[in-house]
């Protein structure tokens, strides 16, 4: 069928306009939505990126481990930093590219949106965390706990940093910085396991598992903070 | 499926008017159509919105109908003949009447497919007929059309 006919069959259909259009839609009643679909959603906003880390690292840790049998632990706990800062970089990202205030005048909070991305992202962390155990335990003698110690210590440390820093700094400042801490975290534990492999070995447990409890408190104040933080954004509109 | 409810609207509305030939009757099935629609939440986020407001709106219209089973008149039209030249009008005028003699079915499917812009693959569910058979009939239909208008005008 041409245009021209097409255009003809359009304007012989031609009808009176409806008149009670603006009001209908004024007074309609909006679609509920589950908290379990309303995650599902923010998942596809998350950056594609934060997901090709995880695949990266554990494809690293499959190959060096399972296939080329090396010990892998340095080299996945040198990884965990990035891993955290995929974290650290979702939560800010709106406030970054200056969406934060037209992302709360929208059907959900700002805090909702942060709230669930960080669910997220943190959920599929552990799941990557318990995937990667076993090839950090291969070809080494420490064991599974030690082993999940010694990563999730520059993670935590990290992810605290890197929101201590969102709250204090804003736009690209504290992107960078974000990024500077999660480099020195890994290059320091890089250099650690490569120059005092003993505290890796087994003697300074204590300390980790220290570190791991006091980096995971503030962890965890950290996130709560950064929430509230996005509460305050409301009454700066 | 993400979707412009308000756009929707008014070619739902098309859709009704077309049926009931009422412009408040039209009205009210769009919205009861809207009304059901955002009432049943498992189908607006599920791909398959589009198809189920067209299949609630006709259902609707085949209610009304029943409902009324004495022919409506085509009260409205005169309200919309105006804001058009000359020229437009004659070749609207004579699209309508060739429309007028073709089977509604035929109609009903080229407001579908040309004017209300549905996809294919929402028709073909609507009506519960294959792709292929869609392309068949709208070809039929279009034939038809143009056979009733003579081919020199649209060619």
């Amino acid at each position: 069928m041409n245009k021209e006919l097409k255009n003809a069959l359009k304007e012989s259909f031609d009808i009176p306009l409806p008149t009670r259009k603006k009001e209908f839609f004024r007074n309609v009643p909006k679609p509920s939505i589950s908290n379990l679909e309303f995650i599902v959603t923010q998942a596809a906003y998350i950056r594609k990126w934060a997901w090709g880390l995880s695949v990266l690292i554990f494809t690293i840790a499959f190959i060096g481990a399972g296939c080329l049998k090396h010990d892998m632990l340095w080299c996945i706990s040198a990884f965990m930093p990035l891993l955290a800062l995929s974290v650290i970089t979702e939560s800010g990202r709106s406030e970054n590219y200056g969406m934060a205030e037209f992302e709360l005048s929208t059907r959900f909070s700002l805090k909702s949106v942060v709230l669930a991305r960080l669910c997220i992202l943190g959920a599929a962390n552990f799941a990557l965390f318990c995937l990667l155990i076993p090839f950090a335990c291969m070809n080494n003698r420490t064991g599974i706990l030690q082993t999940g110690v010694c990563m999730a210590c520059p993670y935590l440390l990290t992810t605290f940093g890197g929101l201590w820093a969102i709250r204090r700094f804003h736009g690209k400042e504290s992107a960078c910085l974000c990024t500077g801490i999660a480099v020195t975290v890994s290059a320091v534990n890089l250099f650690v396991y490569q120059s005092f492999p003993a505290i890796y070995a087994g003697q300074g447990f204590i300390w980790w598992i220290t570190a791991v409890i006091l980096f995971g408190i503030g962890t965890t104040k950290q996130c709560y903070q950064v929430v509230k933080q996005t509460e305050e954004f409301a009454w700066n509109l | 499926m993400s979707m412009d409810l308000e756009e929707q609207y008014d070619k739902i509305y098309r859709y009704c008017y077309f049926k009931v030939h009422q412009r408040e009757t039209a009205e009210d099935l769009t919205q009861e159509t809207f009304l059901r629609f955002l009432d049943s939440s498992d189908y607006v986020n599920t791909g398959k919105a589009l198809q189920y407001l067209y299949t609630i709106a006709r259902n609707l219209c085949v209610d009304e109908y029943r409902k009324n089973k004495t022919e409506v008149l085509d009260k409205d039209v005169e309200e919309v003949a105006d804001n058009h030249s000359e020229t437009d009008m004659i070749t609207r005028i004579s699209v309508k009447m060739a429309l007028e003699k073709l089977e509604e079915a035929d109609r009903e499917l080229l407001l579908l497919r040309y004017v209300n812009e549905v996809p294919v693959s929402v028709i073909c569910k609507l009506y519960g007929i294959s792709r292929f058979a869609v392309y068949r009939r709208l070809s039929q239909a279009a034939k038809g059309l143009k056979s009733k208008l003579g081919e020199e005008d649209f060619t």
